[in-house]
């Protein structure tokens, strides 16, 4: 990685020696430099090409229980220097600790790109062309498709006087279909996204015009929906994107940003049942080439699969540098940012439940009445009441122990002490859905993932008045 | 590479009209946790965004460097760009001299105060709060933010704008407790001047808002007359704002489409976009394309009066900008300046007047999520308390308010006298909603 070549360690050592001479415990140079590029087809014409060229630098010094931080954009190794004295004034004291000798580790490459651009553009073209078209004639109600082809290509270096001295690139590249169905009176909008953290080479293997039309497809079912009435019932949440539930309803709660301070439901909980003992689930940064994966973190970290829950007991939180030492627990290579305009810290990669023992079929036959939760929105918590929310983009009615009606609008709320407890059957088709997660340190690529689930008894909301029967 | 050079190179790469959006940011962040400063974070931020013309396409990159081969690198792109659009839209580079508005551009004065100043003002924030309340058991955000701006547009048909801003934001929140059951509120203030955070306003705010939802019950299902306090309406109007734009209208994705000057919501709704609000932090006298800016209502006694323009929009449509063209990353989108809504005559306590049983609205969550904004829909995670007969009664949560944007907005009985004495972006007043389902229990 030659951008990064004029930081020799020497060069690295004098940094971090300068940012030390005040008395900090640690010290960490980020850089980083790449670009990010969204291409946009509305209607099966390019509507637009953005390009944006990102590099900049951030320098932390950790002392007992502060951390100063400044992101700057120009990091010449004039200015790097400049920034280090400047930080390192906030501190008092005299220099305490050595840098530790830089030592490079072997890195199990769980990203592997091999195609991330065209030379020309034109595949980059032909996926989106191929989407738009399968969209647009999926049904005559669909009135508008707008899809999009993001690229985020990232060069990492990041060395601290804990000796690590780490480079890694990044590609993360992903597909959205965004339908618009109307039948002249009213309207509604479906979108779902496929990406990995790979190039283009990912779209050999995915039938894009399928999924495009299956985003069509369901923006006319739900446009003719009922919406859904609201009430405590049971919940089948389908596999894939349908794993936000654990995003949301636990692993936030798991992230040392919130335990750390005690702003978290899960704090104190380690060993201790949180989950139905029918209940796994990991946060893996090593699947390979899943959109949420990371050859090593942002502090230099390599990923590693952390088993969250196990039977049913909290096993680990997700732990960062920093908050490693407050909270002595082990680093679990979680250390994530947007970039180095935001203060690094633990956040999820790809998290999801791990298998069970029904089929799909026996869950909905098992299930008298109730949601299917087929496709799922986004949603949030506030990690330390454990409260929150999710959308249900595409939902059913389960009567009978059939799938029946489609329903639009449902919400699902709930606090993630309860849901956790009350999953009662897990099916065997894990798979993962593809989100940005956006949280203190900026908005990242995770994964989210489940087998279908079901919840024994949820608040789902919904606009719709008198009965769903 | 100095903005001339940067123009020359463009237009000697073949660029006819080109243009330059350049963005430089300081923010100071101060966090203090359990009595310590947490953490300090300087950032210095700078981003130029270059658009231009080439083969009457419009190109756009950005970067954060001013290094020639960064800026050949962008440049190269942009062009490149051009080559593969195949949309018809025109756009074009705003050059006419016009007079903009007069605006006084007052600046901040955190930086004269010391880093030791704005510290001891979150740790006694911190250590007061606790005091006030045996119940509030951790104050998990105490932060401070000052944050110092300078938007700079540079185009080859000779204009050269400059805009600047500051603010200071000072936001607190803690954790209260009772019988294992737990709450968090928040409260912030922005403000011009470091000196007029208001300590004892925001202890005071934070500490009613914790302690009020502490042991929440629950709701059941149905159908309630719903207040929507000030800052939820806020939320929920800002979240659909985008219905409005000019942009949503160009890419079919607004209800509002072929609606101007159609009555659209109740006779009582009138939203002003105002660009040179007195109590905004935020005075534009020109949009992000240069384009000047003015006063308009959006929608005037229910009626709907137009779109928010770009120079591309306004194009598209045939009609004139609005001046609300403003950047997004790097594209522009028609978006408000400073909008708010007409406020009414009653206090909170006689929007409760004459409710037998309803619900008060003062929190709402997932609003990234929990709303279809094409569709006009939300179902959102909310919080708030019982009204029984005319009166505020007890907590509740984990309930979902769902609703239409326009069933909703013509469905006002009542408009509170709530508008918030400084307006910045969005600031709309407390509302009386006839109906609106209520899932819970």
């Amino acid at each position: 990685m030659k951008e990064f070549d004029f930081i020799t360690k020497e060069k690295a050592l004098e940094i971090l020696e300068i940012a030390l001479s005040t008395g900090g415990d640690f010290a960490e140079v980020f850089m980083e430099n790449g670009s990010s590029e969204a291409f946009e087809m509305t209607l099966g014409k390019v509507s637009q090409i953005s390009y944006r060229n990102v590099s900049g630098a951030a320098i932390r010094i950790i002392k007992g229980n502060t951390e100063v931080n400044t992101s700057l954009t120009d990091y010449s190794y004039e200015n790097l220097k400049n920034a280090a004295k400047v930080l390192a004034e906030s501190f008092d004291g005299v220099k305490t600790t050595d840098v530790l000798e830089f030592v490079s580790k072997e890195v199990e490459t769980v990203c592997n790109p091999t195609r991330v651009s065209s030379s020309d553009a034109s595949e980059e073209i032909l996926l989106l062309t191929k989407a738009s078209s399968a969209a647009m004639s999926a049904h005559e109600e669909i009135k508008q498709v707008i899809c999009g082809l993001t690229r985020k290509l990232q060069n990492i270096f990041v060395f601290a006087s804990d000796g690590t001295y780490q480079k890694d690139y990044r590609c993360n590249m992903r597909l959205s279909v965004n339908c618009i169905a109307s039948d002249g009176v009213s309207m509604h909008s479906i979108g779902k996204t496929s990406g990995k953290a790979i190039g283009l080479e990912q779209y050999d293997t995915v039938d894009v015009e399928e999924f495009a039309r299956g985003v069509a497809l369901d923006a006319v079912e739900m446009l003719h929906a009922d919406p859904m009435v609201g009430g405590e019932m049971p919940v089948v949440i389908n596999n894939g994107f349908g794993g936000v539930i654990l995003h949301e309803a636990c692993v936030h709660g798991l992230e040392a940003t919130s335990v750390a301070k005690g702003m978290s439901v899960f704090c104190g909980k380690l060993g201790e049942k949180i989950a139905s003992d029918i209940v796994n689930a990991v946060d893996d940064g090593t699947n390979l080439n899943a959109w949420g994966s990371i050859n090593v973190d942002d502090e230099g970290t390599p990923s590693k699969c952390n088993v969250l829950i196990e039977n049913g007991i909290l096993k680990s939180y997700l732990v960062d540098k920093r908050n490693s030492k407050v909270m002595n627990h082990p680093i679990t290579g979680n250390s994530r940012r947007e970039s180095y305009k935001y203060q690094t810290t633990s956040r999820m990669t790809n998290t999801y439940f791990l298998n069970g023992k029904s089929t799909f079929d026996e869950i909905i036959a098992n299930t008298k009445y109730g949601l299917f939760a087929k496709e799922m929105g986004g949603g949030s918590v506030n990690p330390a009441t454990g409260e929150f929310n999710f959308a249900v983009n595409v939902g059913y009615l389960i009567e009978d122990g059939k799938i029946t009606k489609p329903v639009k609008g449902a919400t699902l709320v709930g606090s993630g002490r309860d849901v956790l407890l009350r999953i009662d059957m897990i099916g065997d088709n894990l798979s993962c859905g593809h989100g940005m997660c956006g949280s203190m340190s900026g908005s990242i690529p995770t994964n989210v993932g489940q087998p279908t689930i079901r919840v024994s008894s949820m608040t789902v909301g919904g606009s719709g008045k008198g009965g769903n029967k | 590479m100095t903005y001339q050079e940067i123009i020359n190179l463009g237009l000697k790469k073949g660029i006819s009209e080109i243009e330059l959006y350049a963005k430089t940011s300081t923010d100071k962040t101060l966090k203090v946790f359990n009595g310590n400063l947490e953490s300090y974070n300087a950032k210095e931020i700078y981003s130029l965004s270059i658009r231009g013309l080439y083969n009457d396409k419009m190109g756009y990159a950005s970067c954060e460097s001013l290094d020639e081969s960064v800026i050949n690198e962008a440049l190269d792109k942009l062009i490149t760009s051009c080559g593969l659009l195949t949309s018809t839209e025109v756009e074009e580079i705003f050059g006419e001299i016009v007079e903009y508005e007069k605006i006084e551009e007052a600046l901040s004065d955190a930086s004269e105060y010391p880093l030791s100043e704005k510290i001891d003002l979150l740790k006694t924030l911190e250590a007061e709060t606790l005091k006030a309340d045996p119940r509030i058991v951790k104050i998990g955000y105490c932060q401070y933010v000052e944050t110092l701006g300078k938007v700079e547009i540079i185009n080859s048909k000779g204009i050269n704008l400059v805009r600047n801003y500051s603010y200071v934001v000072v936001v607190l929140g803690a954790l209260g407790m009772q019988d294992g059951l737990t709450n968090v509120g928040y409260a912030h203030q922005i403000e011009l001047s470091f000196k007029d955070i208001n300590k004892d306003k925001l202890i005071k705010e934070v500490v009613e808002k914790t302690l009020s939802g502490l042991g929440a019950g629950s709701v059941a299902t149905g159908e309630y007359p719903v207040i929507l306090d000030q800052e939820v309406a806020t939320d929920l109007v800002q979240a659909f704002s985008s219905l409005f734009s000019g942009y949503a209208a160009m890419k079919n994705m607004t209800m509002l489409n072929g609606k101007k000057g159609e009555k659209v919501f109740g006779e009582n709704i009138t939203l002003v976009d105002d660009p040179f609000c007195e109590s905004s932090l935020i005075k534009v006298a020109f949009d992000d394309e240069a384009y000047p800016c003015k006063k308009r209502n959006v929608v005037e006694n229910g009626v709907f009066t137009g779109f928010y323009h770009s120079l591309k929009t306004a194009k598209y449509f045939n009609e004139t900008p609005t001046g609300n063209g403003f950047r997004n990353g790097n594209q522009v989108i028609p978006s408000p300046t400073n909008l708010y809504m007409l406020p009414g005559e009653y206090s909170q306590e006689q929007l409760f007047d004459g409710i037998k049983e309803g619900i008060l609205v003062t929190d709402v969550a997932g609003l990234h999520a929990g709303l279809n904004v094409v569709a006009g829909t939300f179902n959102l995670q909310s919080s708030g308390y019982m009204i029984r007969d005319g009166k505020k009664a007890e907590p509740i949560t984990l309930f979902v308010v769902s609703g239409n944007f326009f069933d909703m907005l013509n469905n006002v009985e009542k408009i509170g006298n709530d508008l918030p004495e400084k307006i910045n972006d969005v600031a709309i007043p407390s509302l009386l909603v006839k109906g609106l389902m209520i899932s819970g229990k």
